[in-house]
């Protein structure tokens, strides 16, 4: 067999292909539990090799299937995971492999009534790509990231497109290199367009983060504002005590009791500082609360609040943050398009549990889709993926997001495990 | 019977409380008595002396205590951690008056029921006096099974969990421990809510939780209890339940405590 033929050259660079492919489908399905980059090249590479040889020098396809799973089943060891997702995957990269040839091979005798060697040689990888980056962002929705559907037609349109272009461009089986060179050229392209989309992917998501924790910056910038008005406030009450203490006095001698008392109880008023609402002592959420709850009271809202916690919480700041912001968010969305505003937030820790309730009035109607809540009035887009990050983080505390409503009050309920390092 | 104990080192705080609790005894469905404290030192001695007596029914057992935890010499802490690690004692409900919103961590291993924040709030207190009256009432309940021809009259306040193993079923309390033939699920029809299955084999008091997790429970003994798969979806949903209903209830009928409690 002539190593240098256009029909193996074709063969070697769309197995090459393949396997390429199947490392995106082993990272999407094991995320980083991986041996460093190295050995995974070396690995994936070896694989590549001892797999084309095999197809190369041995004619019988039973031995070539069996080979093939024992190589996958050595790639697997280069992923850190139990033996039974390792059949699992391996099983599906087979069953994968397979559905695509049974596609193009039906596609091509049964429609097109005909055998277009080329195409039949090089469209199931390209269908493979296909099938894996969907795998890709289902597994992204799942995680609670968001996708931008725009995007993935764009991506997956390549490989289709390219399918395409093969089938025209190729018709026989190619008999001189200048085939072989447009088919590989065709296959780098789909390589590159999809590891362009993953860095575009990547800057968009150091983009979010970058959001939130500005977010959170400007959160405990309030909060230190507020405690300087606060220390400020006491200050200045201090300095005023002796004009107070000589009020007091003359309203005990004269006997005036009435007015002694309801001086006292205005003094006792005075103490709480306009806008400070929570004072748990945890300072995410006291900036969070203090923030948005007094926006609620902007819009002229009835507040209620329990606050339970110990000064250090076994969750870490930005899941706070995104969990209380998001809800809070939410509820003051709702309260702007109701007469009716009232809102109640309680957050309580009680044996490694943290409770988070956020109730509110709503107006409209409320119509569920997928687990998302949109009223008639919001921005659907907005309000959805808040719920949906909040969801995200609430998994990673093995924790519950309930969301409930009846004609007119809207709950979002939530329990936490806290992890056993507490925050500092 | 019910009796409420009351511990401040500031006289006004004790008598403002117990006029408050006395001034609407006849409302509570058990007219509470009331004991007043004022210093750790005191509360701790009469508790343990009345633990002492348990056994013969001749003291009765302090079922809500109002405890201020900037107490003098032995702080509130301090006497929450005596109560339930010296004492053992998971029954009487702990509520914690303070004068600010800031809790030490310290305070929530001692497992209170709540926090009563200075100036003191008749409604809270009230709220807070039936809840605790519930909890007691359904603690006096019995547990009966039978071993041969022995019956046996369990308080629940004293179980502390179930655990089958083939078609013996053991009863662990505080003291001592109790075999006898049955099936799980029987026993769970006969429990309340105050009891959840975490396992095929076991079933666990509430009140006995130290501490919960996804996979695992911690018992006050410090003894760890895995939850099975099939079940920890359930053990959170019933959390999530219990915390969650109080809240949605109180807001749906408008029974909205004014803000600044």
């Amino acid at each position: 067999m002539n190593l240098f033929s256009p029909e193996t050259l074709l063969y070697l660079m769309s197995n090459g292909f393949r396997v390429y492919v199947i490392f995106l489908f082993f990272e999407a399905l094991f995320q980083k539990n991986r041996a460093p980059k190295r050995r995974i090249f070396i690995g994936f590479f070896g694989y590549f090799l001892l797999n084309s040889v095999v197809f190369l020098y041995y004619e019988r396809p039973l031995i070539n299937l069996i080979v093939n799973l024992v190589f996958l089943f050595g790639l697997t060891n280069l992923y850190n995971i139990r033996i039974k997702l390792r059949i699992f995957s391996i099983m599906l990269v087979c069953i994968l492999d397979l559905v695509c040839e049974s596609i193009v091979y039906w596609f091509l005798t049964g429609i097109l009534g005909g055998s277009y060697p080329t195409t039949g040689f090089v469209a199931p990888d390209l269908l493979m790509l296909f099938f894996v980056v969907v795998l890709q962002k289902l597994l992204e929705i799942k995680h609670g990231n968001r996708i931008s559907l725009w995007q993935f037609f764009c991506i997956i349109s390549v490989p289709i497109a390219s399918i395409f272009i093969v089938a025209v461009i190729l018709w026989e089986m190619p008999n001189n290199y200048l085939d072989v060179a447009t088919t590989v050229v065709i296959l780098l392209m789909n390589v590159v367009i999809f590891r362009l989309s993953n860095i575009i992917e990547g800057y968009y998501r150091q983009e979010y983060q970058l959001a939130v924790q500005q977010k959170q910056k400007d959160i405990y910038k309030s909060q230190i504002i507020l405690q300087r008005d606060v220390a400020q406030w006491l200050k200045q009450f201090r300095h005023d005590m002796k004009n107070h203490l000589i009020a007091l006095r003359h309203l005990v001698d004269s006997g005036r009791y009435e007015e002694l008392s309801q001086y006292i109880d205005d003094m006792g008023e005075r103490i709480e500082v306009k806008g400070e609402y929570a004072q748990s002592g945890n300072f995410t959420v006291d900036g969070i609360l203090n923030v948005k709850l007094h926006e609620a009271k902007q819009i002229g809202s009835e507040l209620t609040l329990e606050v339970t916690i110990p000064k250090r919480l076994g969750i870490c700041e930005i899941d706070l943050n995104i969990i209380l912001g998001n809800l809070l968010d939410n509820a003051i969305t709702a309260l702007s398009e109701t007469s009716d505003r009232r809102l109640s937030v309680k957050l309580e820790c009680d044996r490694n549990v943290l409770f988070i309730g956020v109730s509110n009035t709503y107006g409209g109607t409320i119509s569920e889709r997928n687990g998302f809540f949109f009223t008639t009035k919001e921005s659907k887009i907005e309000h959805g993926f808040g719920l949906a990050s909040v969801r995200s983080v609430v998994e990673r505390y093995q924790g519950e997001l309930k969301l409930q409503y009846d004609g007119c009050h809207f709950f979002a309920t939530v329990v936490l495990y806290m992890k056993e390092t507490r925050q500092e | 019977m019910f009796t409420i104990a009351i511990c401040d080192d500031e006289v006004s705080i004790c008598s403002q409380l117990e006029n408050m609790i006395l001034d609407d005894a006849k409302k509570f469905p058990t007219e509470p008595d009331v004991e007043v404290y004022s210093s750790g030192e005191d509360l701790f001695q009469d508790l343990q002396q009345r633990r002492r007596f348990s056994d013969g029914e001749e003291a009765q057992p302090v079922d809500l205590l109002f405890l201020d935890i900037g107490l003098k010499a032995l702080d509130g802490i301090c006497i929450g951690r005596k109560i339930r690690e010296e004492l053992e004692d998971e029954n009487i409900q702990i509520v914690y008056i303070s004068s600010k919103k800031e809790y030490a961590m310290e305070l929530f291993d001692n497992r209170p029921m709540n926090f009563l924040l200075k100036p003191l709030k008749r409604d809270k207190i009230n709220q807070i006096i039936e809840k605790a009256m519930k909890l007691a009432n359904k603690g006096r309940h019995v547990f009966e099974f039978y071993k041969g021809k022995r019956h046996f009259r369990i308080p629940i306040s004293q179980i502390i969990y179930f655990e089958s193993n083939k078609r013996k079923i053991r009863l662990v309390t505080e003291k001592q421990e109790y075999e006898f033939y049955g099936k799980l699920v029987d026993v769970k029809n006969k429990l309340g809510h105050e009891f959840i299955t975490i396992h095929q084999s076991h079933i666990v008091h509430i009140q006995y939780i130290a501490m919960y997790s996804y996979e695992k429970i911690t018992l006050v003994s410090k003894e760890e209890l895995s939850v099975s798969q099939p079940y920890r979806a359930a053990v959170r949903e019933a959390l999530l339940k219990k915390k969650g209903g109080e809240f949605c209830e109180s807001f749906q009928s408008g029974n909205i405590a004014v803000f600044n409690e």
